[in-house]
């Protein structure tokens, strides 16, 4: 039997009205528009590659059953140190999976039975990156300063370097650019490049995105490429799809949308094999971008729809943002206006919500546009303005001109 | 297409090779993949309301989001702050009972740092705070539970609100009672009720008088238990109040399953599936799919109980409810000892075991190890048995019911 939405819509319904009374109600259409309805089947608009590209299935429980029964057994198996750098490994695969509530349980259960402080450090540090990946900044900052603690007090530089890598990628998921690169840098001074190779990889991959922002397109390549060698040595999979991911970005910024197309295509074949989930979600959403550019609005909101599905499983909030600006810029093509105001807005108090300023800036560009085609020269100025400051700030060259150019700025 | 489990299993093969022979790894994984464990719903007769029961499916989360969201937006411009607060709880709850905890616990998160900044609506920041004690609690994760029912008891403490004082303590005995820590949870209860009276929050009454009968049931004091929960289901009934009048019919099922009386229980479980997936509760359906599963082992029905230890695994692990995935491989150890797999049986035990260990939760370990000890000394494995049998007996001795031991746990409000 397939269960209905009926009753939660009465539910539903009786919360609105209680709070919003029937004139406000009326203001809003909330019917399931039968697109949602649909969107369970791949539709038949779409090619058979993308079709195929889209077949993944992200939710089974015969999984953590296995994984249940392995920690069982190693539990039984291995002694307390060997089971707990087992249980490390672990978790880091479940966050690589998109199993963030397992991986999370696993590192509860290193803190609590461990009293050996790398294990400690180290399953903080598991935590602190799970709660990144929620977008929980204040308690990630907390956990993750408490790793910081144990891996000094041990003198463990490599630790610290994993520490600061995080603190970037924070930072940089915030949208404080500046502050990111330093502390990847700071990162990269506390490791032995020769040594650790994969970390010196991670570090490359973030600077790699870093340049991307700022505009250094082939600095981005560079460190990017780095990475990519790196990772195949190392027969990385999981990374080798998430730097496939990057560079793909860095030909999307600059209009090359049919390289940036091969790339996300060879990540997302990597990355569905390894089901590395949250890279697929990422890969759908970026291969959504491209299709939107090249005007293919029903692939792309099939790439969409599922990277949707997806992030709502792996309760990424981060991504929701993104996807609710792309569904915006979708309904604004298809000149429904109404609706795409309200994706974008929805996309604006995501971002503003986890105080993401570069999502919110990119967002705001967008309802500029959006304005504009709906002639709210006064909504349009705002928005846009609001983006251009922050792209100022990170002397983003190519966006500030962009953004000027809309608003009527003489671009020198 | 490729099969989608084929990759995490090289990984754990892979993970495993590192810490154990490469042949003992190997040798593990094959066995957990040569397992059947989904093992064959579709063959076995069911009548039409366990068709229904067992083929439901819930409906897909981003369609709660998608539609959720833009009402968050837009009601953002047009309610008063106290009005948009209180949706915005409401909407957390809601999803709560739809097995929505990320999207419920990101709603209620958000929520509290908008209104850590206000000065005027305090009472509406320690609900908050509660709302995020029970999606926690619902989690097993009982600290970050505790840490946010003491920051919502400091915050009504400072209004001098004694029915949100009260919330807290039904909270904490909750929590207390999910861990197997009765008279704790008892003290809590009591607190809560006699800081209230009938004039107070019906609703809270209600869910107080339903714990206490939780308690009662665990006790042995049956009558107790029957009257606790009647007045629960009067007050629910009285307030519409659904999710909870379904959690109700969950516990008198658990009561009669306690007491032998199996028909009964069946129907108290048929009643709370039946609202709850009209309505798509589904914790609800969950710890219900469970009561039944055990009813049927005790039925001699293997093949009904393996079909909704499934179901229930497929809900429990979606809504991340780790208390019933414990309590589901205690079951499936004893669906396997039935059908006389005592390999397999002893790998779910020690699960449950494990799992009940590391979330804390007492009387559901004490229940694993007492069906594990029976099996071990069953298959003639004496000294082995002696240990789980021993450490489920001291449990059950701090308790006052001897037919606990046979028994599961009941799912609080």
């Amino acid at each position: 039997m397939k269960a209905s939405l009926h009753n939660f819509e009465i539910e539903f319904d009786r919360l609105l009205r209680l709070y919003l009374g029937e004139e406000k109600l009326k203001q809003l259409h909330l019917k399931f528009s039968p697109s949602q309805e649909e969107s369970d089947r791949i539709s038949e608009m779409v090619n058979d590659f993308y079709k195929n590209q889209l077949e993944i299935n992200i939710d089974n429980y015969n999984e953590r059953i296995k994984i249940d029964r392995t920690i069982t057994f190693s539990e039984k198996q291995l002694n307390s140190y060997k089971f707990c750098e087992f249980l490390l490994d672990l978790g880091r695969l479940c966050i690589s999976c998109g199993k963030l509530n397992i991986a999370s349980e696993i590192f509860k259960k290193i803190k609590k039975s461990s009293t050996n402080v790398l294990h400690q450090a180290e399953a903080l540090l598991g935590q602190a990156n799970i709660l990144s990946r929620r977008g929980d900044w204040p308690r990630s900052l907390i956990t993750l300063a408490d790793a910081e603690i144990l891996f000094n007090k041990i003198d463990d530089s490599f630790g610290m370097a994993k520490c600061y890598n995080l603190l970037g990628s924070i930072y940089g998921d915030q949208g404080d650019i500046e502050k990111a690169k330093n502390y990847f840098l700071k990162s990269l001074s506390n490791i032995n490049p020769e040594k650790n190779l994969e970390m010196q990889a991670n570090l490359s991959t973030n600077l790699g995105i870093i340049a991307n922002i700022q505009e250094n397109r082939n600095d981005a390549h560079k460190h990017l490429n780095n990475a990519l060698v790196i990772y195949k040595t190392l027969d990385n999979h999981k990374c080798i799809a998430e730097v496939n991911y990057n560079i793909g970005l860095t030909f999307f910024e600059s209009e090359d949308y049919n390289s940036a197309l091969d790339v996300f295509d060879e990540g997302i074949e990597i990355a569905k094999n390894g089901r590395f989930i949250s890279i697929v979600c990422l890969l759908y959403l970026a291969k959504s971008q491209i299709l939107i550019a090249k005007g293919d609005i029903n692939s792309a909101s099939e790439f969409l729809d599922k990277a949707l599905e997806i992030s709502h499983y792996v309760g990424d909030k981060l991504t929701f943002g993104d996807l609710y600006k792309l569904k915006g810029i979708i309904e604004r093509q298809l000149k429904n206006y109404k609706l795409s105001e309200s994706y974008l807005l929805n996309s604006l108090r995501i971002n503003t919500s986890l105080k993401n300023e570069m999502n919110i800036a990119e967002t705001s560009f967008e309802l500029g546009v959006l304005y504009e085609e709906i002639n709210n020269s006064i909504s349009k100025k705002s928005y846009l303005e609001s983006a251009l400051n922050y792209y100022k700030q990170i002397n983003a060259s190519q966006k500030v001109k962009a953004v000027e150019t809309k608003l009527g700025i003489a671009v020198t | 297409m490729k099969n989608d489990s084929t990759s995490i299993t090289k990984d754990l093969k892979n993970i495993l090779s590192d810490y154990i022979t490469k042949d003992a790894a190997e040798e593990l994984i094959k066995a957990i993949e040569t397992e059947n464990f989904a093992s064959g719903n579709k063959a076995i007769e069911l009548p039409e309301l366990g068709r229904s029961q067992v083929g439901y499916d819930p409906p897909k989360g981003r369609k709660y989001r998608l539609l959720i969201d833009k009402i968050i937006t837009h009601c953002e411009n047009h309610l008063s702050e106290e009005r948009y607060s209180n949706l915005l709880l409401d909407l957390s709850q809601l999803m709560l009972f739809a097995g929505e905890m990320a999207y419920s616990l990101e709603i209620a998160q958000d929520l509290k740092s908008k209104l850590e900044w206000k000065n005027n609506l305090e009472s509406i920041l320690a609900e908050t705070n509660l709302m995020i004690s029970k999606i926690y609690w619902s989690q097993a994760y009982w600290e970050d539970s505790k840490f946010y029912i003491s920051e919502a008891t400091r915050i009504f403490g400072f209004l001098s609100s004694k029915s949100g004082i009260a919330k807290c303590e039904n909270m904490l005995g909750t929590l207390y009672g999910e861990k197997g820590e009765f008279d704790e949870a008892n003290i809590h209860l009591e607190n809560a009720l006699a800081l209230l009276n009938d004039d107070d929050d019906l609703s809270s009454i209600a869910m107080i008088l339903t714990n206490l009968g939780i308690i009662n049931t665990i006790n042995g004091n049956y009558e107790k238990a029957v009257l606790n929960y009647n007045n629960a289901v009067g007050k629910f009934e009285k307030l519409d109040d659904a999710r909870r009048l379904s959690r109700v019919y969950h516990n008198l099922g658990m009561l009669y399953s306690q007491m032998e009386n199996y028909d009964a229980a069946l129907d108290e479980f048929n009643k709370c599936i039946t609202v709850s997936m009209d309505n798509n509760y589904l914790s609800n359906c969950a710890v219900s799919y469970i009561g039944k599963a055990y009813v049927y082992t005790k039925l001699k029905n293997s093949a009904l109980a393996n079909a909704y230890t499934d179901k229930a695994m497929e809900i429990a692990y979606k809504i991340n409810d780790t208390v019933s995935i414990a309590d589901i491989y205690k079951i499936k150890g004893m669906i396997q000892n039935d059908m006389d797999n005592f390999q397999l049986s002893e790998e779910f035990f020690e699960n449950s075991i494990r799992l009940n260990k590391d979330i804390e939760s007492k009387l559901n370990e004490a229940e694993s190890s007492a069906e594990f000890g029976k099996l071990l000394k069953e298959t003639d494995r004496e000294d082995e048995a002696k240990q789980y049998l021993e450490s489920a007996v001291n449990f059950f001795n701090g308790l006052k019911n001897d037919n606990l031991l046979n028994g599961l746990v009941e799912r609080g409000i």
